[in-house]
């Protein structure tokens, strides 16, 4: 039978605890007090230290970090809405020191070298802030931008690298990250969440996020130094009026799934169907009339094609190979409008390798570019430069919030 | 100046072509080019030169629209005859759509019919009437009962 006991510590706290190691054998643990006050014990390998009073008045969870032997570096919330500081140098515990700020959140501390610090926390106007410790002078506070409705969490799992993660308006995780000369992101990790943000690193290049989902379950999701995974998946249907004449499915669907990996999107090519066109009601479909060809405008002949949807559900998206298409000024490669709850793409069959991404890329809310070099180029996908093409930050994070990857 | 021959390509062969912003571009001089395009092999490729020469007002376009018409692929048959909605000032264009509505293929045969619809080609009428009688497949006879009912 387990173990079920617990070891009384003692107090009476009044914030979640934070913990840090600052050696092998070594734990300090900080909570705030019944008198808001900040509290300290230690584990030094053999004994229980504290309950040690550090004052002040703290009014958030405190946040201890360690950058070396023997240091440790706590944060919290004042009454004054101001991020402020103690440290312990070794020897004797410094501070209350003022950050300044106005907060509107927990903070986040991380360490990625030996006297070096990096706060974030929310500010007043809902956005991430950052102020860091170079070792000589603290730097910011620094606006890193976004709506965030949680507290951020940082993570580094290497030299001058960090990684922040937040919930946004939308309840999804969004991630920001320094990469040692600039930052990158908002960029969308998805998800419907209803707790804060784990975050952790066990190796270079590698992160693990863990939150609660709207059924109190615990997620995952990971970074294994090239993606994060578990990815978000897309499934496709193939429906075939007409055989592709310059390139296979398979060819169309490799280039397709090459371009989407990079926004962490793994295409399902869910079925494969070859459509009767003896049918009279798709033999009048193979050369297929667009009409205006705009988004939520499906001409009527679309909407008769979609009825041909076997074994695609409301989210699933159902590409028909024609053996033409065109719009109201003559012929097209594809078109990506179709009706509501009936996610869909017509191709032709003599498109080009890329149509049948490019497509997909507008049926989950891409538009045009003038860049030959990005799926979503205006400029013909039969005339790409330098394959594969690019798809943007903003443009992986339209495609995740679509609604039609999950 | 002309376009080259690969300068046309590229502003010729979109996923989706805005034709009247590509048409802007390109002069009469342009047309031989265009009407060669529109018997390449590639589809992508002929079926966008034929939609272009629907565009431009002028015999030699019409020459490359009536070539592309009357080709074996009906691929370029569709083309041309939905370019030929753009040319209907024009009276070989009626007569060259009174033979597309006799055509074998589905996809020829209803987009003759639907140019007819737009440019109301009431000259075309009994043709379309007589199509209407003949007709096995149940949607083109209705659509061409649709076009009869407008003209």
């Amino acid at each position: 039978m387990a173990n079920l006991q617990w070891e009384s510590l003692g107090g009476i706290l009044t914030t979640n605890i934070s913990s840090v190691c600052w050696s092998a054998n070594r734990i300090d643990s900080f909570a705030r007090g019944t008198d808001n006050a900040l509290y300290h014990r230690w584990w030094d390998g053999h004994h229980w230290g504290g309950w040690e009073n550090l004052g002040g008045t703290i009014t958030s969870d405190p946040v201890a970090v360690s950058w070396g032997s023997n240091r440790i570096d706590v944060f919290a919330k004042g009454t004054d809405g101001a991020v402020w500081h103690r440290w312990w140098d070794g020897h004797n515990w410094g501070g209350w020191e003022s950050l300044g700020g106005t907060i509107t959140s927990n903070i986040t501390a991380v360490c990625w070298g030996a006297n070096r610090i990096d706060l974030f926390a929310r500010g007043t106007d809902n956005a991430m802030y950052h102020r860091w410790w170079d070792g000589h002078h603290w730097g910011g506070w620094e606006n890193l931008g976004g709506i965030i409705t949680s507290d951020p969490k940082a993570v580094s799992w290497g030299s001058n690298r960090i990684d922040v993660f937040a919930k946004g308006t939308d309840n999804a995780v969004w991630h920001r990250w320094w990469n040692g000369n600039a930052w990158g992101g908002w960029e969308l990790l998805g998800g419907i969440i209803t707790s804060n943000i784990s975050a952790v690193s066990w190796a270079s290049n590698r992160l693990d996020l863990f939150v609660r989902g709207t059924d109190n379950a615990m997620y995952h999701k990971y970074w294994d130094g090239s993606h994060w995974g578990p990815g978000q998946a897309l499934n496709l249907h193939i429906k075939i009026l007409t055989a592709p004449t310059r390139f296979t499915i398979n060819q169309m669907l490799d280039a397709m799934r090459e371009v989407y990996a990079t926004a962490g999107i793994s295409v399902n090519l869910v079925s494969t169907e070859t459509l009767n066109i003896s049918n009279p009601a798709l033999a009048v479909l193979n050369d297929i009339d667009t009409g205006t060809c705009t988004g939520g405008n499906p001409s009527a002949e679309q909407i008769a094609l979609s009825n041909f949807r076997n074994n695609a559900g409301s989210l699933d998206v159902v590409v028909y190979v024609c053996r033409s298409v065109s719009w109201n000024s003559g012929s097209l490669n594809g078109c990506a409008s179709f009706p509501a709850n009936r996610p869909m793409a017509v191709i032709a069959s003599y498109c080009s390798r890329y149509t049948l991404g490019h497509e997909v890329g507008h049926v989950l809310g891409l538009a045009h570019v003038n860049d030959n070099n990005r799926l979503m180029t205006g400029l013909g996908t039969d005339n790409i430069t330098n394959p594969p093409p690019d798809l943007i930050q903003s443009e992986k994070n339209t495609m995740i919030a679509s609604g039609f990857t999950n | 100046m002309p376009h080259t021959k690969d300068e046309l390509i590229k502003l010729i062969n979109l996923d989706e072509p805005d034709y009247p912003e590509i048409v802007a571009k390109l002069t009469k001089d342009d047309i031989p080019i265009l009407t060669e395009l529109a018997q390449d092999p590639n589809l992508a490729i002929a079926t966008k030169a034929i939609s272009c020469l629907g565009f431009m007002n002028d015999d030699r376009a019409f020459a490359g629209v009536e070539k592309a018409a009357k080709s074996n692929d009906p691929v370029l048959r569709v083309a041309a005859t939905h370019a030929l909605r753009n040319m209907t000032s024009r009276p070989a264009t009626e007569k060259l759509l009174g033979k597309l509505l006799d055509d074998d293929d589905i996809g020829v045969k209803k987009f003759a019919l639907k140019t007819v619809e737009a440019s109301k080609l009431s000259n075309l009428k009994e043709k379309v009437k007589q199509m209407h009688s003949k007709e096995t497949n149940e949607h083109i006879k209705s659509l061409s009962k649709q076009v009869m009912d407008k003209l």
